[in-house]
């Protein structure tokens, strides 16, 4: 399928490829992901227990 | 509110119509008023996907559900950067593979006629009842602010909205979005320096996090579920107490949250034509899929950040004091005469389980360490915590006995932002209110009249229509659109949490539109009507589990989608798809 982004200077994918800028949105949000879950350890207190 | 404040606040909306009216230029023909001349830069549509789902929802909802609920809410939106990226990969490149102004006309090449329109049709509806509702959303805030009915304030925004929408199409909407989500980001921001502004001085930021946690509201990912069953109960079941809750009756958990909300946000970004239009602007498909990524880094830490603010929002009222009764509906039936008995002795039981909840919250906060360290104390503060909640929604029964589930969710940001901002930032936090709906109904608007010209006036109605009547033609149709959405939103004047709402609607038929559309990529075998009857099974589906079963919505998506692959694909085995020669 045409993606539109050969040989377009202008449009190339920051970091150079698309992969490598998908690798790092998974990444940036497992990271935010488990910033919540220690947050959530360390000064949640689930009610009733 | 103040002259000052209506100076502030006019001042803004009389901008926002004029940036928007002022963009007529570039919508000549449906190219221009549908998919912004494929001219529009990647950053600005990209604000503008944020500003769209950030309606005033976000700022009225969310900072409510972090007051009654803590950060728990964030875990539904952990599957959005995962769907980004999906989308990126495998839907954006086959929208920008064609010229086309709705997702919905490629359908039509890869089924046929009747897969496109009815998939066109089903967006039609779900998003005309949701739109209802997020133009109710910000009328709640104003008739607080203004005094004014409800009513009127619906009509309105809707009338404003519609205005600059229908005359400058999609480019008005993207850039007055940018706007909007400038605004209503400054507006977040103010209010959080506020409450920390006020709150420091007693608490350091890391005991503010504790006592917020001791009370439960910094539940921001749970790995373990509440409930294990994972065998769902019938409605017959709950009915006659039979059996234990399940794991999928949980609303937000990290799972349901990741796979659920990796399925909504599929759905919601790459099938729905109020954002996946956003697809269809930039020049190519780096521009679409940098837009998209935009969101997928930033929507998490901003919903965490909007969550956090009603958290300490809770704070400040467990410090200061609070209502009994946030929604002025229900302050004012409490006056009435028969109740105020009632309401008077239920007003001394608050007083009293507040008192105690900040005598014990005072004492958490003495002590050395984390609060999880003091059980005995975190029990009598828990205890008093439940026991305000308890008090404040007998009293919500009493004043309204004819609403199922009275809540005032929606209702505590706007008290608090009347109480307590100062002259000017209060003009521009209601013009922040002002400017998310406002970003996220114009959106929508654009997207159902692009949807109707595009999918059924120029393909049924008057396919030998020249473009000037179907740029006309689009006209009317966002009118009549507008109109049709703001008196819907009449009619969802009840209770609840909006943005709950909102999400549930969304979601009777997310999952399916997902599936006809991963069907269109996948399954080369199905033909027009196993896309079709794919789509109504689909929706069966939700139907069905949501009539048997007690499942929360999140779930419907996967239901939704897995449904429509079911039907789809055994259809697709007995009546395959005729080759194109």
């Amino acid at each position: 399928m045409a993606d539109g982004t050969l040989g377009d200077p202008g449009t190339r994918p920051p970091l150079g490829s698309w992969p490598r800028l998908y690798a790092l949105v998974c990444a940036a949000a497992v990271l935010v992901m488990a910033i919540l879950w220690w947050f959530t350890a360390h000064f949640n207190v689930r009610m009733g227990s | 509110m103040r002259l000052v404040d209506w100076i502030v606040f006019f001042a803004f909306l009389a901008y926002v119509v004029w940036d928007g009216v002022r963009r007529r230029a570039g919508a000549k023909d449906l190219e221009g008023y549908y998919a912004g001349g494929r001219s529009i830069p990647w950053w600005a549509a990209g604000l503008s996907i944020m500003a769209t789902q950030a309606s005033a929802i976000t700022v009225i909802g969310t900072t409510g559900q972090g007051h009654e609920g803590g950060l728990e809410f964030v875990q539904s939106y952990f599957g959005l950067p995962f769907a980004m990226v999906l989308l990126s990969i495998f839907l954006v490149p086959y929208y920008r593979s064609r010229n086309v102004l709705t997702p919905y006309e490629l359908l039509e090449e890869r089924f046929g006629p009747a897969s496109r329109s009815l998939t066109s049709l089903v967006f039609l509806c779900s998003r005309c009842l949701a739109l209802g509702i997020v133009i109710y959303a910000p009328a709640v805030a104003l008739s607080a602010i203004l005094g004014i009915g409800t009513t009127t304030a619906v009509l309105l925004i809707g009338v404003l909205t519609t205005g600059y929408t229908l005359v400058g199409g999609v480019s008005a909407v993207i850039w007055t979005d940018v706007k909007q989500m400038s605004v209503i980001l400054i507006g977040l921001v103010i209010v959080f320096g506020m409450l920390l502004w006020d709150l420091l001085p007693q608490f350091s930021f890391g005991k503010m996090l504790e006592l917020a946690g001791a009370a439960d509201k910094l539940g921001a990912l749970e790995l373990t579920p509440a409930h294990e069953s994972l065998w769902p109960r019938s409605h017959a079941d709950i009915e006659r107490h039979i059996g234990e809750p399940s794991f999928w009756e949980e609303k937000y958990n990290v799972w349901s949250g990741l796979f659920g909300g990796l399925f909504l946000h599929l759905s919601y970004f790459g099938c729905d034509n109020s954002q996946a239009q956003r697809l269809l602007t930039g020049k190519d498909a780096a521009q679409s899929k940098k837009s998209l990524l935009m969101s997928a880094f930033a929507k998490v830490p901003m919903q965490g950040f909007v969550l956090l603010i009603g958290v300490l929002m809770w704070l400040f009222y467990a410090t200061h004091g609070q209502p009994m009764l946030f929604k002025p509906d229900h302050q004012v039936a409490a006056e009435k005469a028969e109740l105020a008995p009632r309401v008077a002795a239920l007003q001394i039981e608050f007083d009293a389980a507040w008192a105690e909840r900040k005598a014990s919250m005072e004492q958490l906060a003495a002590l050395d360490g984390l609060p999880a360290e003091h059980p005995e104390q975190v029990a009598r503060f828990q205890r008093a915590v439940r026991a305000v909640a308890d008090v404040r929604a007998r009293a919500r029964k009493t004043v309204a006995p004819d609403t199922p589930n009275p809540k005032d969710t929606n209702d505590i940001f706007c008290r608090w932002i009347l109480d307590e901002m100062p002259p000017v930032l209060l003009g521009l936090i209601i013009a922040a209110i002002f400017a998310a709906a406002m970003s996220s109904i114009d959106s929508v608007l654009n997207a159902l009249s692009a949807a109707t010209v595009v999918d059924f006036y120029r393909r049924w109605l008057r396919p030998a229509c020249s473009e000037r009547e179907a740029l006309r033609a689009g006209k009317v149709v966002t009118l009549l659109w507008g109109a049709t959405a703001t008196f819907t939103a009449l009619f969802f004047a009840g209770g609840g949490s909006i943005i709950e709402r909102i999400n549930e609607v969304g979601s009777w038929f997310y999952g399916s539109l997902l599936g006809i559309f991963v069907m269109a990529l996948f399954v080369r075998r199905a033909g027009d009507l196993a896309g079709a009857l794919g789509l109504c099974g689909g929706m069966a589906a939700v139907l069905l589990v949501h009539n048997t079963w007690k499942v929360e919505f999140l779930w419907y998506n996967v239901v939704g989608l897995v449904g429509v692959l079911l039907v789809g694909g055994v259809t697709a085995l007995f009546v395959p798809r005729r080759s194109p020669g």
